[in-house]
């Protein structure tokens, strides 16, 4: 199957930005600031780069894609619903008690979810086990990560990109969410973790950053990663908003955890139909 | 019939043939270490099945999230690594993508308890505590060679996370290999006696049966029961024994706190009370020395044990 074009996916996580606010509001509440920054990057990879089929969801070829930060699991569920891995119609019972949907993912809730990501910055270990894995069965479909910024301040996430490297996993690619801002406040202030991508190439990855709300930036970025021959593992720093799209949310550190009354959301939908201009 | 060897003897290393012999019969076990490959008797893996064993570093934490990714991709990871750096280093790792995960990683932890020299960072005697408490996880103490390798292939049948006490270099044989069957989850009868039980796990199994003949030479015959599972427990097991002689002696290389004697003593609390008196090492961190000095030191002779038994014996009059 073609890949979509960086269009169809800027269309098609505008589409999801509608979505993400619909269920924020009509569920009471979700990290929609985080889930508005990465949702750009988490389509791009989810219906453009990992390869899996929706109604079998094991299916041994499949692409694995992990979510480091469980915080994130609103745009992923978004995302598997839109692809088909389970209906839609779930997304309503977000967070409510005995709802496989839950507040942070968890590996077998729901069909698509390969890792529990509710304690940060352990995936990219799961991923370098399952990289290892796939070279051992001689089985050539790739692990993708996904991670924030916050959780590159954790010493597993270096255990794991050392590791990743001795290896020579170019089976990996690694995505990170740079929004900028972790549960305290701006992450140069909290722990600065910068420069982010010059610390992975430190440790020997072929690493990349890009705008991470600019489609068209992101899957240039991708595709030059994801196709290159480098038998280095490979990450892309897409450096993002907070809350992009709707300008009283953006890189606006008060919403963390975000509830959304009926005068926010009739403002954040005529801002996400008006757009932005990614220049 | 006993299930015992006439004469126990020692052997050499039998972890590193047990670990190769399984990766014959087993192309899913793949063997993970953390730079102790020779300590931990896993480089006779490395040199067998080199494609199928990963040095992983002094990185723990990693270690673990790596075993569990091989685990969900259908493979039986084994770390390997010191008790302390197994359980104690990466544990919210081992809580989360093993146990909570119900994952297929095993984790064999060398030096159990009081059995390094190096003093107290190297010493695991909170590892029993540490794995007994996360749901899911079994928890495996071999007393000899012959436990030891049948636990090996027990827990690498065993869908699930499991932690085992591994010993290493000079090994007693207690068990007959030709009589014993291990069985993962059950505990076995030693020896039959009436006025005491002593429950053992691990290397201490040994200290229990010469305790036993100091009871024998005062006219006290006592129970062994050697509790190799320490979870799941085999609490019918001891119950049984505990009927019959009334009163309970637990013996482990591990602070009483957390492992068999707390097991031991919730069992009896709410099922059948009865007094119990706990050999272990007490609430304290012990110093750096040989065994045989710490041992002495703590508490964990022969000599302690009989004493134990006497006061178990009084209180139940």
């Amino acid at each position: 199957m073609p890949r979509p074009t960086a269009e169809a996916l800027r269309a098609r996580a505008a589409k999801h930005r509608e979505t993400l606010v619909d269920v924020t509001h009509r569920t009471g509440g979700a990290y929609l600031a985080q889930a508005l920054s990465s949702i750009d990057l988490m389509t791009a990879l989810l219906h453009g780069y990992v390869s899996g089929r929706p109604k079998e969801p094991a299916w041994p070829g499949r692409d694995r894609f992990l979510l480091s930060p469980g915080h994130y699991a609103l745009p992923f569920y978004v995302c598997l619903a839109d692809l088909g891995y389970f209906d839609a119609k779930l997304l309503d019972t977000f967070k409510e008690n005995g709802s496989p949907v839950e507040l942070a993912t968890h590996r077998g809730t729901l069909p698509g979810i390969e890792v529990s990501g509710g304690s940060l910055a352990q995936a990219l270990s799961v991923g370098v086990g399952m990289a290892l894995a796939a070279r051992l069965g001689k089985r050539t479909h790739r692990v993708f990560v996904m991670m924030s910024d916050g959780e590159q301040g954790s010493g597993q996430v270096w255990e794991a990109a050392t590791a990743a490297a001795h290896f020579g996993l170019g089976n990996m690619v690694a995505v990170v969410d740079r929004n900028g801002f972790q549960v305290d406040g701006a992450t140069r202030d909290v722990m600065n973790t910068d420069p982010l991508v010059d610390r992975y190439r430190a440790f020997g990855w072929l690493a990349e950053e890009c705008d991470g709300n600019d489609m068209s930036a992101v899957t240039a970025a991708l595709d030059g990663l994801v196709e290159s021959e480098d038998p280095r593992p490979r990450i892309l720093v897409g450096n993002t908003v907070r809350g992009k799209g709707i300008s009283f949310m953006e890189a606006n550190p008060a919403f963390h955890y975000t509830r959304m009354d009926d005068d926010m959301l009739g403002e954040a939908r005529a801002q996400l139909e008006a757009g932005w201009d990614d220049a | 019939m006993s299930l015992l060897l006439e004469k126990p003897s020692t052997t050499f290393a039998p972890y590193r043939e047990a670990i190769v012999k399984l990766g014959e019969r087993d192309v899913r076990v793949v063997v993970l270490g953390a730079d102790l490959a020779n300590s931990t008797e896993i480089d006779g893996f490395k040199e067998r099945f080199p494609e199928r064993f990963f040095n992983l570093g002094v990185a723990e934490q990693n270690a673990v999230g790596i075993a569990a990714g091989m685990a969900f991709e259908g493979l039986v990871p084994i770390f390997h690594s010191f008790g302390v750096f197994a359980t104690r280093r990466p544990y919210e790792q081992v809580c989360i993508q093993a146990a909570m995960e119900r994952s297929n990683v095993k984790l064999v932890g060398a030096l159990p308890g009081l059995s390094s020299r190096l003093g107290p960072t190297h010493q695991a005697i909170d590892d029993l505590s540490l794995m007994r408490t996360l749901p899911n996880m079994v928890v495996v103490d071999p007393a000899d060679a012959t436990e030891m390798v049948q636990a090996l292939d027990a827990i690498a049948a065993h869908d699930g996370p499991c932690y085992m006490r591994m010993m290493r270099r000079e090994v007693p044989v207690i068990f007959d290999p030709g009589k014993y069957r291990f069985v993962l989850g059950r505990a076995v009868e030693v020896e039959a006696g009436v006025d005491v039980t002593i429950l053992t796990t691990g290397s201490m199994l040994a200290v229990a049966l010469e305790a036993s003949d100091m009871l024998r030479e005062e006219g006290k015959s006592a129970t062994i029961l050697h509790v190799p599972t320490i979870k799941p427990l085999d609490g019918d097991a001891i119950l049984d024994c505990i009927r019959v002689t009334g009163c309970a002696v637990t013996v482990e290389n591990h602070l009483i706190t957390g492992g068999l004697g707390s097991a031991v003593a919730e069992l009896l609390a709410e099922e059948r009370p009865a007094p119990l008196v706990r050999v272990g090492i007490e609430d304290r961190f012990a110093s750096a020395g040989t065994p045989e000095y710490l041992f002495e030191m703590q508490g964990l002779c022969p000599v302690d044990v009989a004493a134990a038994a006497a006061v178990a014996m009084q209180r139940r009059g």
